[in-house]
């Protein structure tokens, strides 16, 4: 049990996260970009195909990666904001300058999704991929808890990205602007706040805050073309539960998504194993997260930090 | 001379216009009072001027200088500060950061300006760690006067400043905006329905379904038994 929560702290983590800047973009842009988790594929393969470009360094003691990975991280973070912003400047621009209505504009981020997700497929094909091959020894803690290096790192990691876009939001100027925009931007723009200017840092912020996420699963699970799509769902939940536009919304929501995801499909597969049943019971992961957004929107319509619609 | 002088203004939302041919003008230190029924267009004048609302014939000329095709961040910064009647603040933002907002384009003294808003409105002063969402109505109206004097703004245009708050806090405004108007130096545009906030201007002009129909100095407008009946007829009995 124990073992399980701390498995759904990492994995919370690494939702929150993506759940932050998703957030972040479906308040101030206000759509919900289907895009982002397409994004988030795209960083944690922008990593890998810097992986592959860099010198081969040894890893790090205890971990599965080196410098190699933090370099090309970096890299992947900037290639993806790049490609974030460009698909920004070529369509989603044009269609607010249209007047186009929020509903068709995210049905249009779908087509975006389509679009990274088969540029990854032709690149990369349908395997699943590894950033490393060492095999990481779980360390045996108190309770029946075994954490591996690697997940002391992201754990760590997200924390302190978490924490530095708490201020950045809190104390910065752009920050105080990005979070006026958010509650009034007809107020905003009119107070000499550029619009312009929070779009285009909501995007930078986003895909800074997706890339990591994306680098972060891979180095926990694994990369596959479809892991964005698959943990898309898990990121609305958290951003819905949490309400829209609310930090610590989407840090409460992704940890209950991430924690909740681990314990009731570990426990149910404990139950199934013990049974003597063949079934592979994480793949249902997913149900969970959508049995959480039903009640949250039964219970709290605005999420549980989240502002009335005016 | 004129700090604004708008001629032959037509302006609307989608295929309906809202104004007609309006024109007026403000001068320097005045207080000008825009009076008329709800749906006249007296806020969607003030929109206009503040560049949230594009303009279809006609012209606005700030200072001389035309703020047609300006950005409301452009006109903010030539010194034309916008109170919008409702959602007038950042509920979600502390009051110390509404104002800091105000001040998005202030280069340098923003203590010192934030010290000046508060001694206008020393209810604030206690304030400033709150969450904006959280005050009371009438402290609400005094931030998002605060917020829109952050920028040093010549001309002032405040929407129904004293709109839904109680007697004791209309007359605590209208002070405010006296003072604000004299010890500050500050042009208003005022758009008001209530003869106490009339009363407070220089001049005024009287607008009905988008266009100007009467203009005067305050006191001649008030003293028309057939105006004052019209539009300030519960108020004055």
């Amino acid at each position: 049990m124990a073992d399980l929560l701390v498995s759904g702290i990492i994995y919370g983590s690494i939702i929150t996260l993506a759940a932050i800047g998703l957030t972040l973009m479906s308040d101030i842009l206000k759509f919900f970009n289907f895009a982002y988790g397409d994004f988030f594929s795209l960083g944690a393969y922008g990593t890998l195909l810097m992986l592959g470009l860099l010198p081969k360094w040894a890893p790090f003691p205890g971990l599965s990666f080196g410098w190699g990975l933090i370099l090309g991280l970096l890299a992947a973070v900037v290639l993806t904001v790049a490609v974030m912003l460009l698909f920004e400047w070529m369509f989603f621009r044009r269609l607010r300058q249209l007047g186009v209505s929020p509903l068709f504009v995210s049905i249009a981020s779908l087509g975006v999704a389509f679009v990274i997700r088969a540029l990854i497929n032709i690149a990369w094909g349908p395997k699943v991929r590894y950033y490393s091959n060492v095999i990481q020894i779980s360390r045996e803690l108190p309770l029946g808890i075994r954490i591996t290096s690697d997940e002391i790192v992201i754990l760590i990691s997200a924390l302190i990205l978490v924490a530095l876009v708490y201020l950045f939001l809190k104390r910065t100027r752009m920050g105080k602007a990005m979070r006026a925009a958010s509650d009034n931007p007809v107020l905003a723009e009119a107070s000499g706040v550029s619009t312009r200017g929070v779009i285009l840092w909501t995007w930078g912020i986003s895909g800074i805050l997706v890339a990591v996420a994306g680098t972060f699963y891979g180095i926990e699970v694994q990369l596959s073309p479809g892991m964005g799509w698959s943990f898309l769902i898990a990121m609305f939940v958290a951003v819905i539960m949490g309400g829209i536009g609310s930090f610590w919304g989407a840090l409460l929501g992704g940890m209950t998504i991430g924690i909740s995801e681990e314990l009731i499909t570990g426990l149910v597969q404990n139950l199934v194993n013990s049974m003597k049943i063949q079934a592979d019971i994480s793949v249902y992961k997913p149900a969970v997260a959508f049995v959480f957004v039903v009640l949250i929107l039964l219970l709290k319509p605005y999420g549980i930090f989240g502002k009335r619609e005016r | 001379m004129s700090i604004l002088q708008v001629n032959e203004l037509t302006a609307g939302y989608g295929a309906q216009d809202v104004l007609f041919g309006v024109s007026l003008n403000i001068d320097f230190g005045e207080i000008v009072a825009v009076m008329g029924p709800n749906g006249s267009g007296k806020s969607t004048l003030l929109k206009v001027i503040s560049g949230a609302l594009a303009a279809r014939q006609g012209e606005i000329l700030y200072k001389g200088q035309s703020l047609l095709g300006r950005s409301p961040q452009q006109i903010v910064q030539q010194g034309l500060s916008w109170v919008p009647q409702e959602e007038n603040i950042f509920p979600s933002l502390t009051v110390r950061e509404n104002l800091e907002i105000g001040a998005h384009r202030l280069k340098g003294g923003l203590e010192d300006r934030i010290d000046e808003v508060c001694n206008i409105f020393p209810q604030l002063r206690g304030r400033m760690a709150h969450t904006a969402g959280d005050l009371s109505g009438g402290q609400r109206q005094m931030l998002a006067v605060a917020r829109g004097l952050m920028m040093h703004p010549e001309l002032l245009l405040l929407d129904e400043p004293t709109a839904g708050l109680a007697p004791n806090l209309v007359q605590i405004m209208l002070e405010k905006i006296r003072e604000i108007a004299v010890r500050m130096g500050n042009a208003v545009l005022l758009v008001s329905q209530t003869i106490d906030s009339v009363r407070l201007s220089n001049r005024g002009y009287l607008l009905s379904a988008g266009r100007i129909r009467y203009e005067d100095r305050t006191e001649s407008l008030l003293a028309n038994r057939e105006i004052k009946d019209l539009y300030f007829g519960a108020q004055t009995r």
